[in-house]
């Protein structure tokens, strides 16, 4: 069986629940359910808002590396501490944490591999206790373009470079606006970029949450969807989330280095003025 | 449109589940975690949905729904007593 090309971005809820108070684990939850990490949360574990904390409201964008500095110092993180990411919907927003601090440099990144889901159904601890937190400093390294797409970037590129559209097959048909968990009232128009190839998030992962071993995700993206691991490609699904999962796979998991996540997605595709759509 | 409903296990809700819900092709659509008193609430189309729900200790309970146009469909998932045994 193949190793994933950097197997120890993962960790087990097994090895946390053992660790846990190891100061050299910097704890940090991330979900969509904003609310999730006040009801009950990893013991020492502090949390982002990927709302409040990870986006610059103002100008729609990640936040500025100073910001960015703040809220890691905050926390208590700096640059050379280990921090573990985990979170609801199957990591969706701990993945697109996890590819945020990859933006910024950070080196040592570590994903509970299943998440919340896998900890709440494993039966492990959650505590409403708040954390003991030192601030401190942190430096954050130039932003990684390398692994951001932007949208003159997609547009420049479509047709040329492979676009995973990683959301369910409803949305890229143009049949539902969101996932089916969300209220369907949306800005933008229904469809996927033209030419993309649909490889839902949810391939890469196991019924609780986990990943997939590296030869069934080889088999998914290079041998179904025909990426090759060394040509560029980029991956997209409705707010940057999903596709910050399928970045992690690609990129992390089976080494792609030439793979970007356009965090822009179909909320801002979906809406651009004078630009074509496919649906179905 | 609405499909909305609870986890039951011997007749009580359980809160905390997780609910998946797959498309007609049999894809994930979309996930979510029941609310204290059981309930969850997805937002598809018309067409043939399957329900998984997801309780700790591995129990799972599966349910096959048909949504018509403009319908709300109320659907609870029961955990048998066997299941949870």
């Amino acid at each position: 069986m193949t190793e994933y090309a950097n197997p120890e971005v993962l960790i087990g809820t097994e090895e946390v629940a053992a660790r846990l108070g190891d100061p050299s684990l910097h704890i940090v939850e991330v979900d969509e359910d904003t609310a999730a990490y006040e009801r009950g949360h990893i013991r020492g574990a502090t949390a982002l808002n990927w709302r409040d904390d990870l986006q610059e409201a103002s100008s729609r964008d990640l936040v500025s590396g100073p910001h960015f500095e703040q809220l890691m110092g905050a926390r208590g993180i700096d640059e050379k501490s280990t921090v573990v990411l985990y979170g609801g919907n199957n990591n969706w927003f701990a993945a697109y944490a996890y590819w945020y601090l990859k933006y910024y440099g950070h080196a040592d990144v570590k994903l509970i591999n299943g998440g919340r889901k896998k900890w709440e159904l494993e039966g492990r601890e959650l505590t409403t206790d708040t954390p003991q937190v030192r601030p401190t400093t942190y430096r954050a390294a130039p932003a990684n373009k390398a692994i951001r797409a932007l949208r003159e970037e997609v547009l420049a590129s479509v047709g040329k470079v492979p676009m995973v559209d990683v959301r369910s097959p409803e949305e890229f048909a143009g049949i539902l606006a969101a996932p089916a968990h969300l209220p369907q009232e949306q800005a933008q128009r229904n469809g996927h970029i033209p030419g993309a190839r649909n490889v839902p998030w949810s391939r890469a992962a196991n019924d609780d949450g986990t990943f997939r071993s590296a030869d069934e995700l080889a088999t998914i993206y290079t041998g179904q969807a025909g990426l090759n691991p060394q040509e560029p490609a980029i991956a997209y699904c409705r707010i940057g989330e999903r596709s910050s999962h399928t970045w992690l796979v690609l990129h992390e998991l089976l080494g792609f280095p030439n793979v970007k996540n356009y965090d822009g997605s179909w909320t801002e595709y979906g809406s651009l003025v004078g630009v074509p759509i496919e649906r179905s | 449109m609405q499909l909305i409903g609870r986890v039951l296990r011997e007749g009580e809700p359980v809160g905390g589940a997780y609910v998946r819900l797959l498309g007609p092709s049999g894809e994930f659509t979309a996930e979510l975690r029941t609310d204290d008193s059981g309930h969850f609430t997805f937002y598809p189309v018309e067409g043939s949905w399957t329900l998984i729900g997801m309780l700790p200790g591995g129990i799972e309970v599966k349910c096959s729904v048909i949504l018509n146009t403009g319908q709300t469909a109320e659907v609870d998932l029961e955990v048998s007593k066997l299941a949870s045994s």
